[in-house]
């Protein structure tokens, strides 16, 4: 974490409202009772394990702290990292699209892709069992999220 | 790379010939090949056996490595290990063999908290949390800000929930005896990493070594302070250089509570530590320290020792 970057660690009830608003979007039923979720700068979300707590009071400057799994944009609705698609993704049961090859390397280019259905709002994008990430699904496409850095202009 | 290495420097090879004798133009002739493609699976997101046939159906040859199970030896393939989608999704690690060893002689376990002094690129620091089961806490230590970012996308890619990345001097890590294991992975002037970057022939000279040492003790140190007692350092560098390893660890020995344990690893050649160096007389248990040369294992160069804070 940057310095004096704010950080919120969920309380029960923030875990309880981001389990409800995974369930409600893509069909996930998932606890975080034990796991340690923060929250950081604009509205990034990470996950740690329980053991976090017993290092906290070590005098570490730190930078993160576990996994960035996703973010809440400015309508309030959940954007899922690579990494939380994958996490909590396999579990989903509606909001999943499944991209064709030709879609994929567009996907890993990091280009939008098209889309002609129905679905609205976040999405969980899958290709022959893999899932490979979340995108915006607004009517006539797909917005790219994958970062810069990670991707790949030839994929073979 | 270049096409052609760079001569080794004479007083690099007298120096090779006084640790390896007759077997010192081996060396220096393997040092100077390229390594083979090695991925380590990512046991958090798949299975071996998984990545295994995808990575054959492209019409690889890929082969299991005997002394790790997720190590992957990959010997035909059509393009970069890092152009797939299985590494875009973070099934493997493109990590060297002989750097899978410090966290395998550290054998990191579920629930327990570690350290990791000098992180960056994460290739280790992954390791472990994916023998860990992504469980516990690992503290990823990286004094340096422009590795960080490698080691942050580097765990983020892995899926690993477990890592807490910290940015400390790792020479001042003060008395928290806290943690249960400490992976000392020293920076060092990489003799064993030639095979990856043939620069490394040119930047070597005689007093390289002796200028690290000093540095890898103090990191050594903050490490054992780290450490709670009764639990387990890995000292290790990717360098042969005995100033380096060796005199570092005899240091230790003398200085800071802790004893060298042996520990022996399957289907890995390794070599005994040695016990004298010039005119220096190390401690007799430096014999269970181990070497990793380039030549036995079609690897690169590594030293690690495992040690018990008492």
């Amino acid at each position: 974490m940057k310095e004096k970057q704010e950080i919120t660690f969920f309380s029960k009830r923030q875990k309880k409202q981001l389990s409800t608003d995974l369930h409600e979007r893509f069909g996930i039923t998932i606890s975080f009772e034990s796991d340690v979720i923060l929250q950081t700068g604009k509205h990034k979300l990470w996950i740690c394990t329980p053991e976090y707590e017993q290092t906290k009071e070590l005098p570490y400057r730190v930078e993160t702290i576990g996994l960035y799994f996703g973010q809440y944009d400015k309508r309030s609705a959940l954007r899922l990292s690579i990494e939380g698609a994958m996490m909590f993704g396999k579990d989903a049961t509606k909001n999943v699209i499944e991209l064709d090859k030709k879609q994929l390397e567009y996907w890993i280019r990091g280009v939008n892709l098209d889309y002609s259905g129905t679905n609205e709002g976040y999405v969980i994008l899958t290709h022959q069992g893999d899932i490979v990430g979340c995108g915006k699904a607004f009517h006539g496409g797909i917005l790219n999220h994958v970062p810069k850095e990670r991707r790949i202009k030839n994929l073979i | 790379m270049p096409k052609q290495p760079p001569e080794f420097k004479k007083g690099f090879v007298e120096k090779y010939t006084t640790l390896l004798g007759s077997e010192t133009k081996m060396f220096l002739d393997v040092s100077t090949t390229r390594l083979p493609g090695i991925i380590r699976v990512n046991t958090l997101r798949t299975r071996v056996g998984e990545v295994e046939a995808r990575l054959k159906a492209r019409g690889w040859t890929v082969k299991n490595m005997p002394f790790y199970a997720p190590a992957l030896r990959i010997e035909k393939r059509d393009m970069a290990l890092g152009n797939t989608l299985e590494h875009f999704l973070g099934y493997y690690y493109v990590q060297e063999s002989a750097s899978m060893l410090p966290p395998l002689f550290l054998e990191p376990q579920k629930g327990e908290k570690i350290l990791d002094t000098s992180a960056a690129p994460g290739s280790k620091t992954t390791q472990m949390s994916q023998m860990m089961e992504n469980t516990g806490v690992i503290y990823a230590n990286e004094p340096n800000l422009g590795r960080i970012s490698a080691l942050r996308a580097n765990a983020q890619r892995m899926g690993c929930k477990n890592i807490v990345i910290t940015r400390m001097d790792a020479t001042r890590m003060k008395k928290t005896e806290f943690f249960d294991r400490v992976l000392v992975d020293a920076p060092c002037s990489a003799v064993g990493a030639i095979r990856k970057n043939w620069d490394i022939i040119q930047q070597w000279n005689p007093h390289m070594g002796t200028k690290l040492s000093n540095l890898q003790k103090r990191i050594l140190e903050g490490g054992v302070n780290a450490c709670k007692p009764g639990g387990t350092i890995v000292y290790s560098t990717c360098t042969l250089e005995p100033e380096e390893n060796e005199a570092v660890v005899d240091w230790a020995l003398q200085n800071l509570p802790v004893e060298i344990e042996t520990f022996k690893i399957r289907s890995f050649k390794t070599r005994e530590g040695i016990t004298s160096w010039e005119n220096q007389t190390f401690d007799t248990t430096l014999k269970h320290a181990h070497r990793i040369y380039p030549q036995d294992n079609d690897s690169e160069g590594f030293f690690v020792a495992r040690l018990i804070k008492q």
